[in-house]
């Protein structure tokens, strides 16, 4: 073990000039490349993508990583790229088949393969892997295996079997944000032993980031006191929204009223622009991000120093991940949520899944139904079918989602609503009973709190005015 | 692209499905023949991606704002969508090279190109660290070999100048948002939203700018197959603006080949090779021999028995059972007349 320990930290430093692990990771590490199937609980920004990155350096076998968005995987895939020690594929449903299938021909070229799990459930695909030696399966954001809602990928739970075909000398699970009773549910619905499995958590709590909550009136209010707040926070911020029309009216607001550069993304836009956006925010020559959900699971920008929720989250879990991005450099961050009236009703919509009558489920199994009048909702019914489902079966699963879904809803709106310490509720939503109150904690315990007083530090603003030049003085720096 | 939408639309009732199906590309005799007739072709496959739920939510979006007037399957400008009409003529960015859209899917092939650039730039820096454009890992692939070619830093500088140039030539703003939409070392490129801002564009003008860069620059690399960028690029263009299969049914028929013959020896239905003929006679008129297409005799009594303006044409066979062959002349013979009233 001692050798092992050695070996890990010779490479942390060779490799990525770090001289010690962050809480947590050394743990995890030790425990997965020993052969102990592993679930690893880190906050945000705690550094694990490091977890299966780093093995990469003591295996010539694959390393396959399940990762639930195409925006993850390709920022963990440029990330190694930019390394450049490994080369790196990945496979979903944006690859077309003969895309995927030149992929599969050649996968003993890689030593990264990133997939989604309708991908990687495919026959196909387990085939080619089958011939692999594969040596790590990692599944990141393990807790969707265990979550609930119109968004669960019913994938997630053939993810078991393809662990026990495969059988991966390491197997590591990632999460930032499970309770106990989620992360019970994720080794149940994997099939592994609790005895058997390796839990290393470290607390959801981020004691650098000051958790604020303002009430607000209705929408005009809320949206002054955005523009205020944004006016005061200048750059690196990013602002959640549920819905693309509101980020892009907002979006195109601040610009005009705060004279920061805004921009907003989310999924109607192009791959290319994605790119470019991502990019500028990341050289901090754009300064604040007007997002939907779609943004932020991939964004690893160390000095992100605010997050805005403009509508309400689904759930904690969901606010505790997407505030996460702040702060990562641990320098002081805030994290504000603003909430009106009637804001729960958004969430409520998008929260539940319309139990569809037998009949229709009738039509569904028999393919009568054009695709259109369920959408999505369609494949997640077809899945359950194909999987020995009843009907009634069936609708007592979807009410149960809702049922879990309007649950989490509340907790979220016990929250906004608490009079009590935030941090102290993040942290026994999550099963941890210790806080430490740090100096700058929450605006409950804090209710007259100031931008000014929070020490968050300047970000440095890259300028663009370059960009301005003539086309062939453009064409010229690109090879000067 | 919703105000240029607009455009294609008049004070005289038009089927919108013609206009739906004519940007997002699809081809059918009848869709090309009415594209035709409301000189809309240059539109073709403008906006593939547009879905048809997103079409009619412009529609009604239209019909709300007073700009258009729908009845059943047509759709007008009213006096203040004529007025908007004139508007966007008059004051928004217009397109040089809406005759190539044809020629490429400019999405595929601006991320090519992108990636290709940026991979230059970066080996002119000799930086192996940064992030490349996502593409799919076999446009990867085809960008990576190209890569090792020899005198390629160079050659690529000054071809992106003789690109630059050419499109300057047609519009400053085009080599200006082309040069600043490029990614390289330490260079980021415009987003669509700087591009509004340095050029005074509005986003749907940028949006047709952007379309009017990359069918410029697959134009120009056509002609120029032994450039380093043009032997990377090309295989993205197509050689006609008509489809591979209609293309080879036009070649055999200006090789003599009946109709008849042509089916048979190509396993294709008779109604197949009048469909491949009618889209070319539409798209590549001067590409085809009338004579023989269209005899003289049959164009003769189909005009006789019409009234101007050709629009109004009724088609009533004579014969039920050649009624198939009688709708083909006949509408040759509209697309001749639309033809030549078009100029």
């Amino acid at each position: 073990m001692a050798d092992l320990k050695n070996t890990l930290h010779n490479i942390l430093q060779d490799k990525y000039g770090f001289g010690d692990f962050r809480p947590g990771q050394e743990a995890a590490l030790l425990k997965a490349i020993s052969g102990q199937p592993t679930l690893a609980i880190l906050p945000t920004g705690a550094g694990k993508s490091l977890l299966y990155q780093l093995p990469a350096y003591l295996t010539n076998g694959l390393i396959l990583v399940v990762s639930p968005l195409i925006s993850l995987m390709q920022d963990q895939v440029d990330r190694i790229r930019y390394r450049g020690d490994f080369k790196v594929a990945m496979l979903n449903s944006q690859l077309n088949y003969q895309e995927q299938r030149a992929v599969l021909n050649s996968l003993a070229q890689y030593r990264f393969l990133f997939t989604s799990p309708e991908t990687l459930v495919k026959k196909n695909m387990l085939t080619a892997l089958m011939r692999q030696h594969v040596q790590m399966m990692v599944i990141d954001e393990a807790h969707c295996i265990s979550q609930w809602g119109p968004s669960f990928r019913p994938e997630y739970l053939l993810l078991k079997n393809v662990w026990q075909q495969i059988r991966p000398a390491w197997f590591l699970m990632l999460t930032a944000t499970a309770t106990p009773a989620v992360a019970n549910d994720i080794l149940q619905k994997l099939g592994l032993n609790p005895q058997q499995t390796a839990m290393v958590r470290q607390p959801v709590d981020r004691s650098n980031i000051f958790l604020a909550v303002q009430q607000l009136e209705n929408e005009q209010t809320k949206q002054r006191y955005l523009m205020r707040m944004v006016k005061q926070l200048g750059s690196s911020g990013v602002i959640y929204f549920s819905s693309k029309k509101v980020a892009n009216q907002l979006a195109r607001q601040l610009q005009h009223d705060t004279g920061l550069r805004v921009a907003a993304y989310h999924a109607d836009l192009d791959s290319l622009e994605r790119f470019k956006i991502q990019q500028h925010f990341m050289a901090n020559q754009l300064d604040v991000i007007c997002a939907t959900s779609a943004f932020g699971m991939g964004i690893n920008k160390n000095d992100i120093r605010y997050v805005i929720h403009y509508h309400l989250p689904g759930s904690i879990e969901s606010y505790v991940q997407e505030y996460g991005r702040a702060g990562r450099d641990g320098q002081p961050a805030l994290a504000l949520l603003l909430y009106c009236p009637g804001d729960e009703y958004l969430q409520e919509v998008l929260g539940q899944t319309p139990i569809p009558e037998a009949r229709v489920i009738n039509q569904v199994q028999t393919n009568e139904l054009p695709r259109a009048v369920l959408g999505e909702q369609q494949e997640l019914i077809t899945f359950y079918l194909g999987h020995g489902y009843s009907i009634p079966e069936l609708q007592k699963v979807l009410q149960q989602q809702n049922q879990l879904s309007q649950q989490r809803l509340a907790r979220m709106i016990d929250y906004v609503r608490a009079t009590s310490c935030y941090r102290e509720i993040i942290n026994h939503y999550f099963g941890h009973q210790q806080t430490v109150h740090p100096a700058n904690c929450c605006s409950v315990d804090e209710p007259d709190w100031q931008v000014s007083e929070l020490g968050l530090p300047a970000v440095k603003r890259t300028c663009t005015t370059e960009q301005g030049g003539d086309w062939e003085t453009t064409i010229e720096q690109l090879f000067d | 692209m919703d105000r240029y939408l607009l455009t294609m639309f008049s004070q005289h009732p038009r089927r919108f499905r013609v206009i739906e199906n004519t940007v997002r590309n699809k081809r059918t005799q009848a869709t090309l023949f009415w594209a035709l007739n409301y000189q809309i072709l240059p539109w073709l496959g403008s906006a593939p991606r547009m879905s048809r739920a997103q079409f009619d939510s412009w529609l009604d979006q239209q019909q709300r704002q007073g700009m258009l007037q729908i009845k059943d399957q047509l759709a007008w400008l009213t006096p203040a969508g004529v007025e908007q009409k004139t508007v966007v003529g008059r004051d928004y960015y217009q397109s040089h090279n809406n005759q190539w859209a044809w020629l490429t899917n400019y999405h595929w092939y601006a991320a090519r190109f992108l990636l290709a650039v940026q991979a230059v730039s970066e080996l002119a820096h000799h930086n192996r660290h940064y992030i490349p454009l996502n593409l799919s890992s076999s446009e990867m692939a085809k960008v990576r070999s190209w890569l090792t070619w020899p005198h390629l830093i160079t050659d690529v500088e000054q071809e992106l100048f003789q690109l630059g140039t050419q499109l300057a030539k047609q519009d400053l703003r085009l080599a200006e948002f082309f040069s600043h939409r490029l990614i390289g070392h330490q260079q980021l490129g415009w987003t669509s939203d700087e591009a509004q801002r340095h050029l005074q564009l509005n986003a749907e003008e940028i949006e047709i700018l952007n379309r009017d860069v990359w069918l410029g620059v697959a134009s120009q690399l056509r002609r120029q197959p032994m450039s380093k960028l043009g032997q990377l690029m090309n295989s993205l263009t197509v050689a006609n603006p008509i489809s591979q299969s209609a293309m080879r049914t036009v070649n055999d028929f200006q090789k003599g080949k009946t109709l008849k013959q042509i089916a048979n020896m190509r396993h294709l239905k008779l109604s197949t090779v009048r469909e491949h003929l009618l889209e070319a006679a539409i798209i590549i008129p001067q590409g085809l021999d009338w004579n023989r297409l269209l005899p003289e005799n049959q164009e003769q009594v189909i005009r006789q028995a019409q009234p101007a303006p050709v629009t109004d044409w009724k088609f009533s066979p004579t014969n039920d059972r050649r009624a198939p062959e009688e709708f083909f002349w006949f509408r040759l013979c509209q697309i001749k007349e639309l033809h030549q009233q078009n100029g």
